[in-house]
Protein backbone atom coordinates (compact mmCIF):
# COMPACT_ATOMS: atom_id res chain seq x y z
CA UNK A 1 0.00 0.00 0.00
CA UNK A 2 2.79 2.29 1.16
CA UNK A 3 4.74 1.87 -2.29
CA UNK A 4 1.64 2.24 -4.59
CA UNK A 5 1.11 5.79 -2.65
CA UNK A 6 4.28 6.62 -3.46
CA UNK A 7 4.21 5.63 -6.93
CA UNK A 8 0.89 7.65 -7.37
CA UNK A 9 2.78 10.52 -5.75
CA UNK A 10 5.70 9.82 -8.57
CA UNK A 11 2.90 9.57 -11.23
CA UNK A 12 1.47 12.93 -10.01
CA UNK A 13 4.58 14.57 -9.71
CA UNK A 14 5.48 13.81 -13.58
CA UNK A 15 1.90 14.88 -14.27
CA UNK A 16 2.78 18.28 -13.16
CA UNK A 17 6.06 18.48 -14.46
CA UNK A 18 4.84 17.41 -17.69
CA UNK A 19 2.05 20.14 -17.62
CA UNK A 20 4.40 22.88 -16.70
CA UNK A 21 6.76 22.16 -19.12
CA UNK A 22 4.50 21.37 -22.18
CA UNK A 23 3.80 24.08 -24.68
CA UNK A 24 0.55 25.89 -24.20
CA UNK A 25 -2.21 25.46 -26.64
CA UNK A 26 -3.53 28.60 -28.35
CA UNK A 27 -7.43 28.92 -29.95
CA UNK A 28 -7.15 32.00 -32.00
CA UNK A 29 -10.14 31.85 -34.01
CA UNK A 30 -12.18 28.53 -32.68
CA UNK A 31 -12.24 28.69 -28.83
CA UNK A 32 -13.59 25.52 -27.76
CA UNK A 33 -12.02 22.95 -30.15
CA UNK A 34 -8.76 22.74 -32.16
CA UNK A 35 -5.75 23.86 -29.64
CA UNK A 36 -2.64 24.13 -31.35
CA UNK A 37 0.67 25.28 -30.97
CA UNK A 38 1.72 28.56 -31.30
CA UNK A 39 4.74 28.77 -33.79
CA UNK A 40 6.43 32.13 -34.22
CA UNK A 41 9.65 30.80 -35.72
CA UNK A 42 7.78 28.79 -38.36
CA UNK A 43 9.28 30.27 -41.92
CA UNK A 44 7.11 28.33 -43.99
CA UNK A 45 3.95 29.95 -43.41
CA UNK A 46 0.59 30.55 -45.53
CA UNK A 47 0.15 33.61 -47.43
CA UNK A 48 -1.88 35.85 -45.94
CA UNK A 49 -2.11 38.25 -49.59
CA UNK A 50 -3.98 35.46 -50.83
CA UNK A 51 -7.89 34.21 -50.72
CA UNK A 52 -7.74 30.98 -49.09
CA UNK A 53 -10.37 28.57 -50.70
CA UNK A 54 -10.62 24.98 -48.53
CA UNK A 55 -12.89 22.61 -49.32
CA UNK A 56 -12.71 19.37 -46.91
CA UNK A 57 -14.14 16.01 -47.24
CA UNK A 58 -15.09 14.73 -43.88
CA UNK A 59 -15.02 11.02 -43.79
CA UNK A 60 -14.29 9.60 -40.62
CA UNK A 61 -16.68 8.90 -37.92
CA UNK A 62 -15.98 7.77 -34.24
CA UNK A 63 -17.21 5.11 -32.06
CA UNK A 64 -18.09 7.04 -29.24
CA UNK A 65 -21.55 9.17 -29.54
CA UNK A 66 -20.02 10.93 -26.67
CA UNK A 67 -16.83 12.40 -28.29
CA UNK A 68 -16.40 15.44 -31.25
CA UNK A 69 -15.25 13.43 -34.26
CA UNK A 70 -11.63 14.25 -34.81
CA UNK A 71 -12.47 14.82 -38.66
CA UNK A 72 -14.51 17.62 -37.41
CA UNK A 73 -11.91 19.11 -34.61
CA UNK A 74 -9.55 18.64 -37.17
CA UNK A 75 -11.53 21.60 -39.13
CA UNK A 76 -11.37 23.73 -35.74
CA UNK A 77 -7.34 22.78 -35.74
CA UNK A 78 -7.31 23.94 -39.73
CA UNK A 79 -9.09 27.70 -39.25
CA UNK A 80 -6.65 28.23 -35.72
CA UNK A 81 -3.55 26.91 -37.90
CA UNK A 82 -4.29 29.78 -40.19
CA UNK A 83 -4.92 32.15 -38.25
CA UNK A 84 -1.91 31.57 -36.07
CA UNK A 85 0.59 31.25 -38.95
CA UNK A 86 -1.03 35.14 -40.37
CA UNK A 87 -4.14 34.39 -42.07
CA UNK A 88 -6.85 37.02 -41.63
CA UNK A 89 -10.42 35.25 -40.12
CA UNK A 90 -12.22 36.75 -43.43
CA UNK A 91 -10.37 35.70 -46.05
CA UNK A 92 -10.39 32.00 -45.06
CA UNK A 93 -13.47 30.05 -46.95
CA UNK A 94 -13.87 26.84 -45.62
CA UNK A 95 -16.46 24.30 -46.81
CA UNK A 96 -17.48 20.90 -45.43
CA UNK A 97 -18.49 17.48 -47.52
CA UNK A 98 -19.87 15.81 -44.23
CA UNK A 99 -20.75 11.94 -45.46
CA UNK A 100 -19.77 8.27 -44.61
CA UNK A 101 -19.42 7.51 -41.06
CA UNK A 102 -19.14 11.26 -40.13
CA UNK A 103 -23.40 12.20 -41.24
CA UNK A 104 -24.03 11.13 -37.76
CA UNK A 105 -22.58 14.36 -36.40
CA UNK A 106 -25.41 16.17 -38.60
CA UNK A 107 -28.53 14.74 -37.14
CA UNK A 108 -30.06 17.34 -34.21
CA UNK A 109 -29.96 17.16 -30.44
CA UNK A 110 -33.70 15.62 -30.58
CA UNK A 111 -33.08 12.82 -32.99
CA UNK A 112 -28.89 12.13 -31.88
CA UNK A 113 -30.87 11.69 -28.32
CA UNK A 114 -33.36 9.61 -29.76
CA UNK A 115 -30.46 7.36 -31.20
CA UNK A 116 -27.08 7.42 -29.11
CA UNK A 117 -29.45 8.49 -25.49
CA UNK A 118 -26.97 11.28 -25.13
CA UNK A 119 -26.95 15.02 -26.59
CA UNK A 120 -25.14 15.84 -29.81
CA UNK A 121 -21.42 16.96 -29.03
CA UNK A 122 -20.70 18.59 -32.19
CA UNK A 123 -23.66 21.37 -32.17
CA UNK A 124 -21.54 24.12 -29.92
CA UNK A 125 -18.59 23.39 -32.61
CA UNK A 126 -20.89 23.79 -35.42
CA UNK A 127 -22.20 26.86 -34.10
CA UNK A 128 -18.25 27.88 -33.83
CA UNK A 129 -18.24 27.08 -37.43
CA UNK A 130 -20.89 28.43 -38.82
CA UNK A 131 -19.52 32.18 -36.82
CA UNK A 132 -15.92 31.89 -38.46
CA UNK A 133 -18.06 31.67 -42.05
CA UNK A 134 -17.67 27.62 -42.54
CA UNK A 135 -20.25 26.07 -44.70
CA UNK A 136 -21.57 22.81 -43.42
CA UNK A 137 -22.94 20.23 -46.26
CA UNK A 138 -24.41 16.95 -45.47
CA UNK A 139 -24.61 14.52 -48.14
CA UNK A 140 -27.80 13.81 -49.40
CA UNK A 141 -26.73 9.88 -50.46
CA UNK A 142 -25.26 9.44 -47.03
CA UNK A 143 -28.87 10.61 -45.19
CA UNK A 144 -31.25 9.00 -47.62
CA UNK A 145 -29.19 5.50 -47.26
CA UNK A 146 -28.90 5.50 -43.60
CA UNK A 147 -32.80 6.65 -43.51
CA UNK A 148 -32.16 9.55 -42.03
CA UNK A 149 -35.02 12.64 -42.15
CA UNK A 150 -33.21 15.63 -43.88
CA UNK A 151 -35.32 17.74 -41.84
CA UNK A 152 -33.91 17.19 -38.53
CA UNK A 153 -30.29 17.91 -39.44
CA UNK A 154 -28.46 20.22 -37.11
CA UNK A 155 -29.49 24.01 -38.09
CA UNK A 156 -25.66 25.10 -39.22
CA UNK A 157 -25.98 21.96 -41.80
CA UNK A 158 -27.49 22.19 -45.54
CA UNK A 159 -28.12 19.25 -47.78
CA UNK A 160 -25.41 18.66 -50.68
CA UNK A 161 -26.51 16.73 -54.27
CA UNK A 162 -23.71 14.51 -52.59
CA UNK A 163 -20.23 14.76 -51.11
CA UNK A 164 -18.75 14.00 -54.59
CA UNK A 165 -20.65 16.56 -56.26
CA UNK A 166 -19.40 19.31 -53.41
CA UNK A 167 -15.59 18.04 -53.89
CA UNK A 168 -15.39 18.13 -57.70
CA UNK A 169 -17.56 21.39 -57.93
CA UNK A 170 -15.45 23.16 -55.15
CA UNK A 171 -12.63 21.84 -56.73
CA UNK A 172 -12.87 23.45 -60.15
CA UNK A 173 -13.67 26.83 -58.48
CA UNK A 174 -10.02 27.00 -57.05
CA UNK A 175 -10.55 25.58 -53.81
CA UNK A 176 -7.43 23.33 -51.61
CA UNK A 177 -8.78 19.96 -51.14
CA UNK A 178 -8.72 17.93 -48.17
CA UNK A 179 -9.68 14.78 -46.72
CA UNK A 180 -10.38 14.12 -43.03
CA UNK B 1 3.91 -20.38 -97.47
CA UNK B 2 4.55 -17.35 -97.90
CA UNK B 3 2.46 -15.85 -95.11
CA UNK B 4 3.64 -18.72 -92.84
CA UNK B 5 7.32 -17.35 -93.43
CA UNK B 6 6.06 -13.65 -92.78
CA UNK B 7 4.82 -15.09 -89.95
CA UNK B 8 7.52 -17.01 -88.52
CA UNK B 9 9.93 -13.72 -89.30
CA UNK B 10 7.40 -12.01 -86.86
CA UNK B 11 7.44 -14.39 -84.39
CA UNK B 12 10.80 -14.02 -83.78
CA UNK B 13 11.47 -10.70 -84.09
CA UNK B 14 8.65 -10.57 -81.00
CA UNK B 15 10.78 -12.41 -79.26
CA UNK B 16 13.67 -10.64 -79.96
CA UNK B 17 11.91 -7.39 -78.95
CA UNK B 18 10.46 -9.62 -75.72
CA UNK B 19 13.74 -11.03 -74.67
CA UNK B 20 15.80 -7.38 -74.63
CA UNK B 21 16.86 -6.24 -71.42
CA UNK B 22 14.87 -3.38 -69.48
CA UNK B 23 16.09 -0.62 -69.54
CA UNK B 24 16.50 1.16 -66.06
CA UNK B 25 17.74 4.86 -65.97
CA UNK B 26 18.11 8.03 -63.26
CA UNK B 27 17.54 10.59 -65.28
CA UNK B 28 17.66 13.77 -62.55
CA UNK B 29 18.33 11.53 -59.04
CA UNK B 30 21.03 9.21 -59.45
CA UNK B 31 20.80 6.99 -56.41
CA UNK B 32 17.73 5.65 -55.18
CA UNK B 33 14.86 4.26 -57.10
CA UNK B 34 15.52 3.60 -60.74
CA UNK B 35 12.81 3.59 -62.93
CA UNK B 36 12.16 1.77 -66.45
CA UNK B 37 12.62 3.92 -69.58
CA UNK B 38 9.83 2.70 -71.89
CA UNK B 39 9.22 3.84 -75.53
CA UNK B 40 5.98 3.07 -76.51
CA UNK B 41 4.10 5.22 -74.17
CA UNK B 42 1.26 6.93 -75.29
CA UNK B 43 0.58 9.25 -72.11
CA UNK B 44 3.49 11.27 -71.13
CA UNK B 45 4.21 14.55 -69.22
CA UNK B 46 4.00 17.79 -71.01
CA UNK B 47 7.66 19.06 -70.97
CA UNK B 48 6.28 22.32 -72.30
CA UNK B 49 4.32 23.04 -68.48
CA UNK B 50 5.83 23.78 -65.75
CA UNK B 51 5.21 20.96 -62.81
CA UNK B 52 4.14 21.93 -59.56
CA UNK B 53 3.48 18.59 -57.40
CA UNK B 54 2.74 18.49 -53.37
CA UNK B 55 3.59 15.01 -51.60
CA UNK B 56 2.29 14.67 -48.33
CA UNK B 57 4.30 12.27 -46.57
CA UNK B 58 2.67 10.41 -43.60
CA UNK B 59 4.99 7.30 -43.22
CA UNK B 60 5.76 5.13 -39.97
CA UNK B 61 8.79 4.88 -39.31
CA UNK B 62 8.90 0.95 -38.12
CA UNK B 63 12.02 -0.06 -40.15
CA UNK B 64 13.98 2.96 -39.36
CA UNK B 65 17.28 1.74 -40.56
CA UNK B 66 15.74 1.64 -44.07
CA UNK B 67 14.12 4.83 -45.64
CA UNK B 68 10.39 4.63 -45.29
CA UNK B 69 8.98 3.07 -49.25
CA UNK B 70 6.94 6.37 -49.65
CA UNK B 71 10.30 9.12 -48.85
CA UNK B 72 12.08 7.39 -51.50
CA UNK B 73 8.98 7.64 -53.32
CA UNK B 74 9.65 11.14 -54.06
CA UNK B 75 12.88 10.31 -55.97
CA UNK B 76 10.68 8.15 -58.03
CA UNK B 77 8.38 10.65 -58.93
CA UNK B 78 11.17 13.24 -60.04
CA UNK B 79 12.81 10.78 -61.96
CA UNK B 80 9.60 9.25 -63.93
CA UNK B 81 8.70 13.33 -64.52
CA UNK B 82 12.13 13.45 -65.93
CA UNK B 83 12.19 10.48 -67.98
CA UNK B 84 8.98 11.66 -69.29
CA UNK B 85 10.63 14.65 -70.73
CA UNK B 86 10.32 17.44 -67.91
CA UNK B 87 13.70 19.38 -67.57
CA UNK B 88 14.41 19.45 -64.02
CA UNK B 89 14.17 23.21 -63.99
CA UNK B 90 10.50 22.79 -64.76
CA UNK B 91 9.94 20.42 -62.16
CA UNK B 92 9.23 22.36 -58.73
CA UNK B 93 8.18 19.36 -56.08
CA UNK B 94 7.50 20.42 -52.30
CA UNK B 95 7.39 17.22 -49.76
CA UNK B 96 5.13 18.08 -46.83
CA UNK B 97 5.94 15.89 -43.38
CA UNK B 98 3.94 15.16 -40.72
CA UNK B 99 2.41 12.67 -38.32
CA UNK B 100 5.12 9.92 -37.87
CA UNK B 101 7.07 10.41 -40.58
CA UNK B 102 8.37 13.69 -39.08
CA UNK B 103 11.10 11.80 -36.86
CA UNK B 104 12.69 11.36 -39.90
CA UNK B 105 13.81 14.94 -40.44
CA UNK B 106 16.32 14.69 -37.33
CA UNK B 107 19.85 14.66 -37.50
CA UNK B 108 21.95 12.01 -36.87
CA UNK B 109 22.48 12.11 -33.32
CA UNK B 110 18.66 12.96 -32.49
CA UNK B 111 18.11 9.79 -34.80
CA UNK B 112 20.14 7.61 -32.80
CA UNK B 113 19.02 8.46 -29.87
CA UNK B 114 15.73 7.63 -30.90
CA UNK B 115 15.95 4.69 -32.90
CA UNK B 116 19.32 3.29 -31.93
CA UNK B 117 20.97 3.56 -35.82
CA UNK B 118 22.22 6.08 -38.24
CA UNK B 119 19.49 7.90 -39.61
CA UNK B 120 18.91 6.68 -43.37
CA UNK B 121 17.30 9.62 -44.77
CA UNK B 122 20.18 12.30 -44.69
CA UNK B 123 21.83 11.03 -47.95
CA UNK B 124 18.11 10.99 -49.14
CA UNK B 125 17.55 14.24 -48.46
CA UNK B 126 20.72 15.53 -49.39
CA UNK B 127 20.00 13.58 -52.83
CA UNK B 128 16.53 15.41 -52.92
CA UNK B 129 18.32 18.92 -52.50
CA UNK B 130 15.77 19.68 -55.72
CA UNK B 131 12.60 19.77 -54.03
CA UNK B 132 11.79 21.54 -51.07
CA UNK B 133 11.66 19.60 -47.87
CA UNK B 134 8.95 20.81 -45.52
CA UNK B 135 8.23 19.37 -42.14
CA UNK B 136 4.76 20.28 -39.53
CA UNK B 137 5.81 22.56 -36.61
CA UNK B 138 2.63 21.19 -34.57
CA UNK B 139 4.07 17.43 -35.32
CA UNK B 140 8.07 18.39 -34.22
CA UNK B 141 6.25 19.19 -30.92
CA UNK B 142 3.81 16.00 -30.69
CA UNK B 143 6.54 13.76 -31.62
CA UNK B 144 8.90 15.42 -28.78
CA UNK B 145 11.70 16.58 -31.59
CA UNK B 146 13.20 19.82 -30.73
CA UNK B 147 13.96 22.54 -33.70
CA UNK B 148 17.74 22.88 -33.42
CA UNK B 149 17.72 19.17 -34.37
CA UNK B 150 16.43 19.29 -37.88
CA UNK B 151 18.54 19.27 -40.76
CA UNK B 152 19.06 22.04 -42.32
CA UNK B 153 17.28 20.95 -45.57
CA UNK B 154 14.07 20.69 -44.44
CA UNK B 155 12.09 24.46 -43.76
CA UNK B 156 9.78 23.96 -40.68
CA UNK B 157 6.43 25.34 -41.51
CA UNK B 158 3.65 26.72 -39.53
CA UNK B 159 1.59 23.21 -39.82
CA UNK B 160 1.46 20.55 -42.18
CA UNK B 161 -2.45 21.75 -43.01
CA UNK B 162 -1.38 24.99 -44.03
CA UNK B 163 1.30 24.10 -45.92
CA UNK B 164 -1.14 21.48 -47.98
CA UNK B 165 -3.57 24.07 -48.09
CA UNK B 166 -1.36 26.99 -49.51
CA UNK B 167 0.76 25.04 -51.91
CA UNK B 168 -2.79 23.97 -53.39
CA UNK B 169 -3.80 27.50 -54.12
CA UNK B 170 -0.69 27.95 -55.33
CA UNK B 171 -1.18 25.65 -58.36
CA UNK B 172 0.77 22.76 -56.93
CA UNK B 173 -0.95 19.08 -58.33
CA UNK B 174 -1.75 17.67 -54.78
CA UNK B 175 -0.47 13.76 -53.20
CA UNK B 176 -0.75 12.57 -50.52
CA UNK B 177 0.83 9.01 -49.94
CA UNK B 178 -0.25 6.68 -46.98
Amino acid sequence: MQILKRLSFSFLFLILANTAFSQAFINPIIKGYGGIIDAPHALEKPDPTMEYKVVIDIATGDSDPEAVMYSLQNVARLLNLHAMGGMPANKMNVVLAIHGGAIWSTLDNETYKAKYGVDNPHLPLFKELENAGVRLFACSQSLMGREIDHAKLASEVKVATSMLSVMTTYQLKGYAALKF
Amino acid sequence: MKYFLILIILFFLNLAGQTQEPKWVNPIIKSYRRILDLENVDVKPDPSLEYKILVELVHDMDNPSAPNFLATNVVRLINLHGVGGVKPENLKVAVVIHAKATNSVVNNEAYQERFEVDSPYLTLDEELSAAELIVCRQSLTMFGNQRENVIPQIKVATSALTAISTYQLKDYAYFKWD
